[in-house]
């Protein structure tokens, strides 16, 4: 059965509860921090953060300031980028959907980094191969959920069955619509075949940074290689051509 | 998008020699197989340079991983989807054919013509996809410039056959370019044709190249050098000199097009 995380945006209150309990779950370092400009800390995801909070400012038409807050990571893709083009398997799909990392295997090549459409992957300079969230599979495979989702004060994380959470993101979207929130829209249901992390958003996904149409960097081998062996088999013609039809009786 | 994945010269370089080593090989395959009996001198070049030039390559890419044994890694499976995992095995292939290459070139009796033919069918085949994995390796990333292009891929493989006729004539001494002349001219052409195509799918992201901060190394070495003026050496009075003048243009034309499609989608 599929597991999921679900992020219910409208629940979130920006405590970076989940941020602190993913660092002490996975034993990761606190990092260096300057003043950004935002509340946001650190302002990306990191070899060392592997979720944090995004605090979004947005301008109402009343001329107030509004919060959004989306707690973020890896989105555990079915059309996963980084896992179609590992070249080693480090990156490996867990049955229950999540996309697991062997550090063992990982050697640092970067592709994976450059795939994400999400810029989540992140090369890690110490250990010379690459980090991510990999959705806690020692917890949940006790039975447990995932550390964020444990620590989470308000029930803007959950985690469980993808079609159940599925089917409660949508009440929800409907709920929020009711409320007058119209921009309110369910993310992580279609994009990429489907994320095991749903998103219950109160803007369009651009205001949180999200790829309105994430796209799966696998999809450009087969006409990259088909536009290779077009012009593989023009260059072929082309040598034919010149050799064959040169000057006639040698050149010099 | 996804993160800068910090691809700097190690892998500029191997996208450049490689090509390098590549191109020289196919074409001494295509004289091989389309020539005269003349070409066959310079086609012996080609294969022997192949062999030195990849060499160089798994220096460069262990290089840039840092820890040499985890190069290794590369081999634990084979994955169709990945243009780096099917990239190594060609390479591998590649590394050990135009090794065989090379052998009969140095024993050259005879029949050993005959077996470097046969020998050049997996060897042209492995080095128009070494020539060329690398454009698509980029096209299928999530980063500027890069992202679903899939014009590098062409782009790359022409500009390499053109920096292997380079390599050639660089090494061809007393070998008479002969056909390889025409092959050139025609691939300068055709490469022209494919920029122009890249530069048109990157829409607006093209000025990056054309009028912003990689234009001056754009229009100047790419266009000028690599392009422009060794398609005019062609129509002046053959000499060495020339030659040698024109070949080393578009040598440094085709390190300067990987500079900029590989540092341009990292900017």
């Amino acid at each position: 059965m599929a597991k999921a995380i679900l992020v219910d945006a409208s629940k979130c209150i920006g405590c970076r509860g989940c941020q602190v309990a993913c660092k002490q779950w996975h034993g990761l370092e606190a990092e260096p921090t300057a003043f950004s400009g935002s509340y946001e800390n650190p302002p990306d995801l990191s070899a060392r953060t592997w979720r944090k909070v995004k605090f979004i400012e947005t301008a109402e038409q009343d001329g107030a300031t509004r919060w959004r807050f989306l707690s973020d990571a890896c989105k555990h893709c079915t059309d996963a980028s980084c896992l179609a083009v590992c070249p080693t398997g480090a990156l490996f799909r867990r049955p229950w959907g999540a996309v697991d990392l062997d550090q063992q295997i990982c050697n640092g090549c970067r592709y994976c980094v450059s795939a994400c459409p999400f810029g989540v992957v992140t090369f890690n300079e110490e250990t010379g191969r690459v980090d991510k969230c990999i959705l806690c599979p020692d917890r949940v495979e006790a039975g447990l959920a995932p550390a964020c989702v444990t620590t989470c004060p308000t029930g803007a994380l959950s985690f469980g069955d993808r079609d159940q959470l599925l089917g409660r993101a949508k009440e929800r979207v409907v709920q929020l619509r009711a409320k007058g929130e119209k921009d309110a829209q369910l993310y992580g249901e279609r994009e990429l075949s489907g994320l095991h992390v749903l998103y219950v958003l109160q803007e369009r996904p651009q205001v949180y940074g999200l790829p309105e149409k994430p796209r799966f960097a696998a999809a450009s081998v087969f006409p990259g290689f088909l536009m290779s062996a077009v012009a593989s088999v023009v260059m072929g013609v082309v040598a034919l051509v010149a050799f064959r039809e040169r000057g006639g009786r040698g050149e010099e | 998008m996804g993160k800068n994945p910090v691809w700097s010269w190690y892998i500029i370089w191997y996208f450049f020699v490689g090509g390098v080593a590549a191109g020289a090989y196919v074409m001494a395959a295509f004289a091989d197989f389309f020539g005269r009996k003349e070409d066959r001198q310079l086609a012996k070049i080609g294969y022997a340079i192949a062999f030195p030039l990849v060499l160089i390559c798994p220096i460069l890419l262990i290089w840039d991983l840092g820890v040499p044994g985890r190069a290794l890694n590369m081999f634990r499976l084979f994955n169709w989807n990945s243009p780096m995992s099917v990239g190594s095995w060609v390479l591998l292939g590649f590394g050990l054919v135009s090794l065989v290459s090379l052998i009969l070139v140095l024993w050259d009796r005879p029949g050993a013509w005959r077996i470097r033919r046969v020998l050049a069918i997996p060897g042209a085949l492995f080095g128009l996809f070494i020539a060329s994995y690398t454009g698509v390796l980029l096209g299928a990333t999530n980063r500027p410039i890069w992202v679903a292009n899939n014009w590098i891929g062409p782009l790359f493989l022409v500009s390499a056959l053109s920096t292997g006729v380079a390599a050639l004539a660089l090494f061809s001494a007393r070998a008479k370019l002969t056909g390889f002349r025409q092959v050139h001219l025609l691939a300068t052409g055709f490469e022209a044709l494919l920029l122009v195509l890249f530069l048109q799918s990157l829409g607006a992201g093209a000025t990056l190249f054309l009028t912003g901060s990689f234009a001056p190394l754009f229009w100047g070495g790419v266009v000028v050098a690599g392009l422009a003026i060794p398609f005019g050496f062609a129509f002046l009075p053959r000499g060495r000199a020339v030659e040698a003048v024109a070949a080393i243009l578009v040598l440094a034309g085709g390190l300067a097009l990987r500079y900029l499609v590989v540092t341009g989608g990292q900017t």
